[in-house]
């Protein structure tokens, strides 16, 4: 069903991308643990409390753990820096561009075809090319928490999370990824065109954020916020005691099965016009 | 003959919308024939080759490639099928090379010495990144990729499209080989000359329905040449040879049609003094025009066909 042939060609297709965006999150990484030596010395805190309640509720979530232990007050800052908007972001943005073009960018370029001319099923190329997805995300990820466990240990004034931490917040992000391109997978397999696909996993991904922030300033948009994959991307409790939020990860697990199901039945059964 | 029929079409049926790809098509292409699919452009012929391959889904009718619903089995076709497409494309980034390996590796192979062969036969450098290939090296290397692995049926969506003529001639060589040893080539084609020097039989397609099914010898009787003559003295009314009408005529110049073989022609225009000669092809369109007026009207002279 895999065929590593098409993982190994969007691997390589996929390089220069996979190069920008693992030295996009490793420098981000690299700045977050450098600066916490000189960031420590402020009263997150009361910075929080001056802050609006919705950007507490935002950048904090439901579980707070300013005012404990050093190690806690470190995983707050990398939560409100890093994990709570701009690791989500750029996960969900590398799936929308990853998953969004896997099929519809063949198309495009006329390569479709000349894929689909070999014994190779609708099915094996979709599924091909979202395993080569999820494993230049793993790459990706994988290279930044090692970059972070390593620097967390070498530079003086940093706690070190525990690996297992950094694994299991690593693998969140991974699993949040996954799910946003089933979803844009289905869009790349319903337009079989490059921009309408992109558009429309765009369009998803804005809406997921804006209902995200909707529930966070209001309850009444909970049930819709609900709805957003952002929604429950709540890691800092893992950060902080090491709690691993199986829901969560069983959730995006789920999304990013049902998005690949729909995505290959999609393929499975439309003309290639 | 006895073998079943490599293609095989029973009243497939494909629209787009209102408007119609195919309109109960009948097919039936023999093991080891050169097959020209004829027509001009938006008659239906790469809807077709489209469902043979099951890139599109029949909304009525059925087809069958090796004797396998197209439907039902088309991985087991594409194994046994090389296929040029219409509008051919590669991967910019990889070398023709790269990309035969990459093509081979998906049927389970390595990239054939044959691959080569081919290669150095069409004159095609398979060293050179795509990118930096021309229309005519990127249909040289579909090509290849079409033939290079030893499969019982070539298909091919107009096979010579942007080919200089000697690579097209190179061309035609190679499918007679392929022919010759056992192999079916089913080809499509809005050029008639290129059929008629190529097929074994004909199929010509208009509007989405088969029109007529040829052998090659009415073929030949199918192709129509305009010849513009200049006499030395008045030009003849009438050469007195069947198959050529005077269209034109002004004191020393005259236009003929010509139908068919333009032997009988040349030795009666032997007989007056010719100072200037010029020959046009009829377009498909213009034979088309001229011989199926009316779309509906279906000539069936190949006796075995469809």
């Amino acid at each position: 069903m895999i065929r590593l042939g098409i993982v190994r060609h969007a691997l390589v297709a996929g390089r220069l991308g996979l190069i920008f965006w693992t030295l996009g999150l490793t420098a981000m990484v690299v700045m977050l643990v450098v600066l916490w030596p000189t960031y420590k010395e402020f009263d997150l805190e009361a910075l929080l409390a001056q802050t609006p309640e919705a950007f507490q509720a935002f950048f904090v979530g439901r579980y707070a753990a300013i005012g404990q232990d050093e190690l806690a007050r470190y995983a707050q800052y990398l939560y409100m820096e890093w994990l709570a908007f701009a690791l989500p972001l750029a996960v969900t943005l590398y799936a929308l561009f990853a998953c969004g073009g896997a099929i519809a960018r063949e198309a495009d370029q006329g390569t479709l075809d000349l894929l689909l001319a070999q014994p190779v099923s609708r099915a094996s190329v979709a599924l091909s090319k979202y395993v080569g997805f999820l494993a230049g995300l793993g790459l990706v990820l994988g290279l930044t928490a090692v970059i972070q466990l390593g620097l967390e240990r070498a530079v003086d004034g940093v706690p070190a999370l525990p690996a297992g931490r950094v694994l299991g917040f690593t693998v969140l992000a991974w699993l949040l990824g996954a799910a946003f391109g089933g979803l844009a997978l289905v869009t790349s397999a319903l337009w079989l065109d490059g921009r309408r696909a992109l558009g429309a996993a765009g369009g998803l991904l804005f809406l997921m954020w804006l209902a995200r922030v909707a529930g966070v300033i209001s309850e009444q948009a909970e049930p819709v916020a609900s709805v957003s994959l952002f929604y429950h991307w709540e890691v800092l409790e893992l950060l902080v005691e090491g709690t691993v939020p199986w829901a969560l990860a069983a959730g995006y697990g789920a999304t990013a099965l049902a998005g690949v199901v729909v995505a290959l039945w999609v393929f499975g059964r439309r003309d290639l016009v | 003959m006895t073998a079943k029929p490599v293609i095989m079409t029973g009243r497939l049926t494909k629209r787009y919308g209102r408007r119609v790809g195919v309109a109960g098509l009948d097919l039936a292409v023999e093991p080891g024939e050169i097959y020209g699919f004829l027509g001009p452009n938006g008659a239906g012929k790469t809807t077709t080759i489209r469902v043979l391959l099951d890139f599109l889904r029949p909304d009525e009718g059925q087809a069958w490639v090796l004797g396998l619903d197209t439907r039902r089995h088309s991985l087991e076709i594409r194994r046994r099928v090389g296929y040029l497409a219409g509008e051919v494309a590669f991967w910019p980034h990889l070398t023709g090379r790269r990309t035969l390996a990459y093509l081979g590796s998906l049927r389970g192979g390595r990239l054939a010495g044959r691959a080569q062969e081919l290669a150095d036969t069409l004159e095609l450098d398979l060293d050179r990144p795509i990118r930096a290939y021309s229309r005519g090296m990127k249909q040289k290397l579909g090509l290849v990729a079409a033939l290079y692995h030893d499969r019982e049926l070539a298909i091919l969506d107009e096979p010579t499209l942007g080919l200089d003529p000697l690579a097209q001639q190179v061309v035609y060589r190679l499918l007679r080989q392929e022919r010759d040893r056992g192999r079916t080539v089913f080809f499509s084609s809005h050029n008639l000359p290129e059929v008629q020097r190529l097929c074994d039989r004909v199929a010509i397609l208009r509007r989405g329905r088969l029109v007529a099914v040829h052998g090659v010898a009415e073929l030949a009787a199918l192709r129509v040449r305009r010849f513009e003559v200049a006499f030395a003295g008045s030009a003849p009314a009438d050469l007195g040879v069947p198959g050529v009408e005077t269209v034109a005529l002004e004191n020393s110049r005259a236009t003929y049609l010509v139908h068919g073989d333009v032997g009988p022609f040349v030795r009666a225009l032997a007989a007056h003094p010719v100072q200037d000669l010029a020959s046009h092809e009829f377009s498909l369109e213009e034979v088309f025009l001229r011989y199926y007026r009316d779309g509906s009207e279906q000539r069936e002279t190949a006796g075995d066909a469809a």
